[in-house]
């Protein structure tokens, strides 16, 4: 009984995030196809050539140099709060932990339109480094949460063991903290990466007309009254290829106990 | 190693006072054990020394130096922890090189005197191993080799031995005693275990909510203890109440119990003005099958321990008296008449 639930979950899993991606791929690849039947008529590149004239390659640039910075500035900022509230016994613990969450809890569009005023008024819409800015308020939470679980889990004493034997603060930091807090660094990065990749309805309300990011670009051909899934489908393609492709090297070098933030063990 | 001098230290733990010490030299060299029960003070005593945590008021001086304000990383010595606190992405190798690699130390210089650490503590053949690969008792060594490593002026234990089980802790601390012959290190070491105490100390300071109650060589603080705390901490007791009669010589007396037995004892540390009990160690005790010229008793209780046999004897309506002997000298059955010497005997305040 217990084995057959637990088979038709599985199968379920799979249909649901399987069967959408699949999809795409064929929307995708595709020249001709009317979407009636189970496969595309005619394969081919149709999508991707129109995609590529109408500027793909300048939004895979943006989205790809905006991602990075947003991991790098998030971690920046993450991991001196992680490394503090991690590690030493402060009041309000808990608060703080839950002011870091209030950016996931607020809706997009509520911050989004505050911030399109102050952003009009400071003559920030379309800069490239406002945009960097405001991915990370998505994303640092996620990279806090999961820094801060790993610094959590270092036994106080090997801090102490370290500053005994001659290491400074900081050299304590970059020396034990650092390389024992990886694992959580790097999962925390994935979701501020996957994070910043698919951020849209900021991005849309605060970066036209220069940012346009991959998912900005993609609405073109799905918004208002038409929808074109083939070149939708080829722009989702540059979305999902480095997600998967990501989830596999995470499997292969990273154990599932980091992915969860548990951080170290022993 | 130095010389450590502690003047008037204090710490609060909100207003509790958890340790309180007036005046204290641990000389160049010596081992200096705080032993007392959990909650007592030593270590938060051992942690002011360390660095890890500030002291409310007094001073610490190293050679003369106050260090009293140093971070932990400037006062040049070192520490062993209860649960190792080992760096788990490091090696053997690494972490015992981690204190000579923060002084700078040469990296060819480095590996000698690693190699020479692990030699000591009989670990060279882990020098590679990860931490997660070895056992509990090869981790302290570890943490004992990367603490000695850079030859800190004072070494700080912190009940080292207590996380390991009973047999190796005996093993580590034969490995410690060997370790404190051969290099000749200014040791701080916090326990609760009167027998770690007892053999690596030179000196041992008894501490009791917070203040050193009694500072001594182990055969000070075993055969003279200062008060019934202490006589019970650091080993078997028997009790027996009653006053002093009279005084023999200058230091030794006469003692009445409530029974009205008259027994002969060293004076001990007692005032006039203390309320007296007398001190009986259980091997001072030695029982005799035969009607001789001594105290009278009855053995009212006999348990097997393998080896031994622990007898209670009744010496009196209102004393008894714990005693080992060998179990190959049985002495007789329970109810029946033995006679009672007291070897060595000391009153203490009770």
């Amino acid at each position: 009984m217990k084995r057959i639930s637990i088979s038709i979950v599985s199968v379920a899993m799979v249909l649901i995030i399987f069967f959408p991606v699949f999809v795409i791929f064929e929307w995708a690849f595709s020249t001709i196809w009317y979407g009636t039947s189970l496969f595309p008529t005619q394969l081919g590149f149709r999508s991707f050539i129109q995609v590529i004239q109408a500027g793909l390659g300048k939004s895979l640039i943006l989205s790809f140099t905006i991602a990075p910075l947003v991991v790098l500035f998030s971690a920046l900022i993450s991991i001196p709060a992680a490394y503090i509230i991690g590690t030493k016994d402060i009041k309000s613990k808990k608060l703080i932990e839950n002011l870091f969450l209030i950016p996931l809890i607020v809706p997009p569009i509520v911050s989004g339109i505050g911030i399109l005023s102050i952003y009009t008024q400071l003559g920030l819409i379309g800069n490239y480094m406002a945009i960097v800015l405001v991915h990370m308020i998505g994303a640092t939470p996620y990279m806090f949460r999961s820094v801060e679980a790993s610094f959590e889990s270092i036994d106080p004493s090997i801090e102490e063991a370290a500053r005994v034997l001659g290491a400074t603060r900081l050299r304590t930091i970059l020396r034990i903290y650092l390389p024992l807090v990886t694992p959580g660094l790097l999962s925390g990065s994935v979701f501020a990466f996957s994070w910043s990749l698919n951020e849209f309805l900021l991005t849309l309300l605060l970066g036209l007309p220069n940012i346009v990011t991959l998912p900005v670009f993609l609405y073109r051909y799905v918004g208002g009254y038409y929808i074109s899934p083939g070149p939708a489908s080829a722009i989702s393609v540059f979305l999902i290829v480095p997600s998967l492709f990501i989830v596999y090297l995470m499997e292969k070098y990273i154990k599932s106990e980091y992915v969860a933030g548990a951080g170290i063990k022993g | 190693m130095s010389t450590i001098l502690i003047q008037n230290l204090k710490k609060y733990y909100g207003k509790v006072l958890a340790s309180s010490i007036e005046e204290l030299e641990i000389k160049d060299g010596e081992f200096f054990t705080l032993l007392g029960p959990s909650g007592c003070g030593k270590t938060t005593t051992l942690r002011m020394l360390a660095g890890l945590i500030p002291p409310d008021e007094g001073r610490i001086l190293i050679d003369g130096k106050d260090i009293t304000n140093f971070p932990p990383e400037k006062r040049n010595l070192t520490m062993v922890f209860q649960n190792f606190a080992l760096f788990p992405h490091m090696n053997v190798f690494d972490n015992v090189a981690f204190g000579l690699r923060m002084r700078h130390m040469p990296e060819r210089e480095i590996q000698i005197r690693v190699k020479e650490m692990l030699k000591m503590l009989r670990i060279e053949e882990l020098s590679d191993r990860r931490i997660e690969q070895i056992s509990g008792g090869q981790q302290q060594r570890v943490g004992v080799a990367r603490a000695i490593a850079p030859h800190p002026s004072v070494v700080l234990f912190d009940e080292p031995l207590s996380n390991l089980d009973a047999k190796l802790r005996e093993e580590v601390r034969y490995e410690l005693k060997e370790l404190q012959k051969k290099v000749n290190i200014t040791a701080v070491y916090v326990t609760h275990d009167q027998a770690e105490a007892m053999t690596l100390s030179d000196r041992i300071a008894i501490m009791q909510s917070g203040i050193i109650i009694q500072i001594g060589n182990p055969k000070e603080v075993y055969f003279t203890p200062v008060n019934a705390f202490v006589a019970s901490f650091v080993g078997g007791t028997n009790f027996i109440e009653g006053e002093i009669e009279k005084e023999i010589s200058q230091d030794r007396v006469l003692f009445r119990s409530i029974d009205g037995l008259l027994i002969e004892a060293r004076k001990g540390m007692v005032n006039n003005y203390d309320s007296k009990v007398l001190l009986v160690r259980p091997e001072a005790v030695e029982l005799k099958k035969s009607n001789e010229n001594g105290i009278k008793g009855t053995i009212e209780s006999k348990l097997y321990l393998g080896g031994s046999l622990e007898y209670r004897i009744r010496i009196g309506k209102n004393s008894t008296l714990k005693t080992f002997a060998s179990s190959v000298n049985d002495v007789g059955d329970v109810n029946s008449n033995v006679t009672v010497f007291i070897k060595d005997a000391v009153v203490i305040k009770s």
